[in-house]
């Protein structure tokens, strides 16, 4: 049998950093968002504790069953079959988030970059490199990481420096004068409820070295991601204004579009497409390999690697039913009417059920933590 | 090792035959787009004219654009179309190559297509994936807007690339141009409280002498009769609710880039009394608005603070003495401030169309008081509001001398 595959803390970070940017990167669904006026970037920092807050009762349960996999910490928590029945909702909630997030790729690069080449093909394109990561596992994953989501936030750094000169400072006024106290918190919280990189955390920190803290994960990965967030931002509404950031698909796209400095350095938004492809891949494929881990173990098989084409082949049919090819699909999975109340059950709903189970049983609990060694997973470094 | 073989087989193979996709357009099969006019004929169709870069005329020894050979160093495609996005179709009828707008420099916009309205052009321009917002926006004053492919550009090779050549020289010699690319205008467009402005290109007569250039001086063809106009480029395009509502002069266009604080160079020739004067080139100049709504009228004050040089002297003043500079300060403040007001009352009577951005000021800084009055801004406060123009100036350098030449009883 083969050891589990490591990963470090740096690393956990990094994947968590990079599936949280690939959204606001791509399409930015915090413009279109309660109040939808210049004052978002105060959304933004209004979100940092609603993550924190819909985010504990899940942090509270990784830390207590740490070196666990998810399928075994809903068992030992709720028992076998309702710990089975919750893992499986995460497993679909997986394939949820790898088909949607390959969709909405899919349509973004067909509309903005490639509209000659047939959606399939590009939806192929995707999962090859998917397919064969998700297949790897959690340590290549691992691996990847770090090169692949350090270029994107040098991307964001790059555009952040080089537009400064185009920024104009007056379109984030009047601040807070249009935007009512019920609009921030609105806004803020249905951003919060996109947040759903604490599962990645949640799954591969079974892969985590002992000695890494997985609360310094969490705040470093959020610390991280509010500060490129806001990078992302602010020079989106201070360069293309507020209104029409709202109009644009990608207003970071075209925000990167108008980037320019010294006579030389223009049209970088070359670098955009070389820094979100990667990601958008990355992100795709840890919810692949998250639904085939915890699949496999909530039926006890010894490796994920069975599911894993199966998984994609299930993204692939979604994605070429004709309705899912529709910009108003697009616009529907990116809008606040849908994602957050997919992600809320999952990473709230069902944590807080499982907080308050944690809490009647822990004595049993306990004693079987003490009892049962975390297991191995037979699968590749 | 069996794998590893497999895998570099697989890594070349990909290199060999995955070099493009559905979507790859080879360079040399490149229609780039340089510049494109945009017309509305007196039927209300559209007409599309593009300039597309020939590669065989651009380049080769020695001058910029002496082409090879006589060849044109860009030609013209027209279509017309019941729409802008059918009469850009139309042009591919007759063009053989696949158009490619990245490189657009600069998009002209006849005076019929800019009065006409132009919301649908400027939502294809956002819709569309082969445009972006970069190009300069410019209306083009003449009966003949097609005139412009046939102007003598000087010692530029294309009109496009004229443009943006215009806009990296010209703010740093005179602020009577102004110079908005399609994302500004645009944003413009979509603010409250701001109409926005195009810049402005008008076809006059020239006795200039030409460069010589081949393909240069004799427009889109190479062997046409050589060109007697050329592009003028001054004053300002001001826009209301998407429509071409009037133009500004260039003095007009100068006050608007002094209240916007774009003007990087604006000559002032100051009177100092008996017929004499001096002029001031303002350098740097700063403009603070404060807009406000008392007594149901709108109160606008615009203050300017700009700072300068002397560039000739010929009042016969001293202005080695702080006495001379302070009377040619007062002189020059009382002048830019003439002009301003000037060009407000012009914008306020004949345009109603708040190209200053007023209401936005109003809006940062009374969003209460923008609140209830949005609506009305345009037609019942902008025309009539208040507006006082106050100019601090400060002149920091005399050039290279000190006396003037021709300091009355000093020089011969």
């Amino acid at each position: 049998m083969r050891k589990k595959p490591l990963i470090t803390s740096f690393q956990l970070v990094m994947m968590a950093l990079g599936s949280a940017l690939v959204f606001p990167y791509m399409f930015m669904p915090i413009l279109n968002g309660p109040p939808a006026n210049q004052d978002v970037w105060f959304v933004l920092i209004l979100t940092l504790p609603y993550i924190i807050v819909i985010n504990a009762p899940i942090l509270f349960i990784m830390r207590r069953f740490r070196g666990r996999s998810a399928a075994e910490t809903f068992e030992m928590i709720m028992g076998k079959p309702i710990g089975k029945t919750f893992a499986f909702f995460n497993v679909l909630f997986f394939i949820f988030c790898s088909t949607a997030c390959m969709d909405i790729t899919g349509l973004f690069i067909k509309i903005y970059f490639m509209s000659e080449t047939p959606f399939w093909a590009i939806i192929v394109f995707l999962i090859v490199p998917l397919a064969y990561l998700s297949f790897k596992g959690a340590g290549a994953i691992g691996r990847s990481a770090p090169f692949l989501i350090m270029f994107l936030i040098f991307t964001i750094f790059f555009f952040f420096i080089f537009g400064i000169g185009k920024m104009d400072p007056k379109d984030l006024q009047p601040v807070l004068a249009e935007s009512t106290f019920f609009d921030l918190n609105l806004g803020a919280f249905l951003t919060a409820a996109r947040y759903s990189e604490i599962l990645i955390l949640f799954v591969f920190s079974f892969y985590l070295s002992k000695q890494a803290n997985i609360i310094k994960a969490f705040g470093v990965a959020l610390s991280v991601f509010a500060v490129c967030f806001m990078l992302i931002l602010l020079p989106t509404i201070m360069v293309l204004g507020d209104e029409y950031a709202r109009h644009s698909f990608s207003a970071y796209y075209s925000f990167a579009g108008q980037v320019e400095a010294f006579g030389f350095i223009t049209r970088v938004q070359a670098l955009f497409v070389l820094a979100l492809f990667p990601v958008a891949i990355l992100k795709v494929t840890m919810y692949n390999y998250m639904a085939s881990h915890v699949l496999a173990g909530v039926l006890g098989a010894k490796s994920h690697r069975a599911f894993v084409i199966p998984f994609a082949a299930v993204s692939f049919a979604v994605c070429m039913i004709p309705v899912m090819q529709k910009t108003h699909t697009f616009l529907f999975l990116t809008s606040d009417r849908f994602f957050p109340f997919v992600i809320l059950p999952v990473i709230f709903v069902i944590p807080v059920i499982m907080l308050i189970v944690y809490f009647f049983r822990r004595k049993k609990i306990s004693a079987a933590l003490m009892s049962k060694v975390p297991e191995g997973e037979d699968e590749a470094k | 090792m069996i794998k590893k073989l497999i895998l570099i087989a697989a890594c070349i193979s990909a290199a060999v035959f995955m070099t493009g996709c559905w979507s790859s357009r080879e360079p040399k099969e490149l229609a780039i787009v340089d510049s494109s006019l945009y017309d509305k004929l007196p039927d209300g169709s559209y007409k599309v004219t593009a300039e597309i870069m020939n590669p065989a005329g651009i380049g080769g020894a020695g001058m910029l654009g002496s082409g090879s050979g006589n060849k044109s160093p860009f030609v013209t495609f027209s279509g017309t179309g019941p729409s802008i996005r059918e009469a850009i179709k139309c042009i591919s009828l007759s063009r053989e190559m696949k158009d490619f707008g990245q490189h657009n420099k600069a998009r002209f916009l006849s005076e019929r297509f800019a009065r006409d309205g132009i919301a649908p052009f400027l939502d294809l321009i956002a819709r569309e994936r082969f445009t972006d917002e970069k190009p300069h926006l410019i209306v083009v004053r003449s009966e003949n807007p097609e005139k412009i492919y046939d102007c003598m550009l000087g010692i530029s090779s294309m009109p496009g690339d004229y443009i943006e050549n215009l806009y990296k020289h010209q703010p740093a010699d005179s602020a009577h141009g102004v110079f908005v690319t399609t994302l500004e205008f645009m944003k413009a467009y979509l603010t409250e409280g701001r109409e926005p402005v195009a810049g402005l290109a008008t076809i006059v007569e020239s006795a200039d002498r030409p460069s010589g250039n081949v393909g240069l001086t004799t427009g889109s063809g190479a062997g046409r009769s050589p060109v007697n106009y050329r592009i003028r480029y001054e004053g300002l395009a001001a826009f209301k609710d998407g429509r071409l509502v009037g133009f500004l002069d260039c003095e007009g266009a100068e006050a608007y880039n002094i209240i916007m604080g774009k003007a990087k160079a604006a000559f002032f020739t100051v009177p100092v009394g008996d017929g004499r004067s001096t002029v001031i080139d303002i350098t740097e100049s700063r403009c603070e608005i404060k807009s406000d709504i008392a007594g149901g009228k709108a109160v606008v004050k615009i203050n300017v603070k700009a700072s300068g040089n002397v560039s000739e002297e010929g009042s016969g003043i001293d202005i080695t003495t702080s006495e001379g500079l302070k009377s040619i300060r007062r002189a020059l403040e009382k002048q830019i401030e003439e002009q301003l007001s000037k060009t407000v009352n012009k914008v306020q009577n004949e345009l109603a169309s708040d190209i200053f951005g007023f209401g936005e000021f109003l809006h940062i800084q009374h969003p209460d008081k923008w609140r209830g009055i949005k609506d009305r801004w345009n037609d019942d406060y902008f025309p009539f509001a208040e507006v006082s123009v106050s100019v601090k100036t400060n002149i920091m350098t005399t050039g290279k001398i000190d006396k003037p030449i021709s300091l009355p009883g000093e020089h011969k």
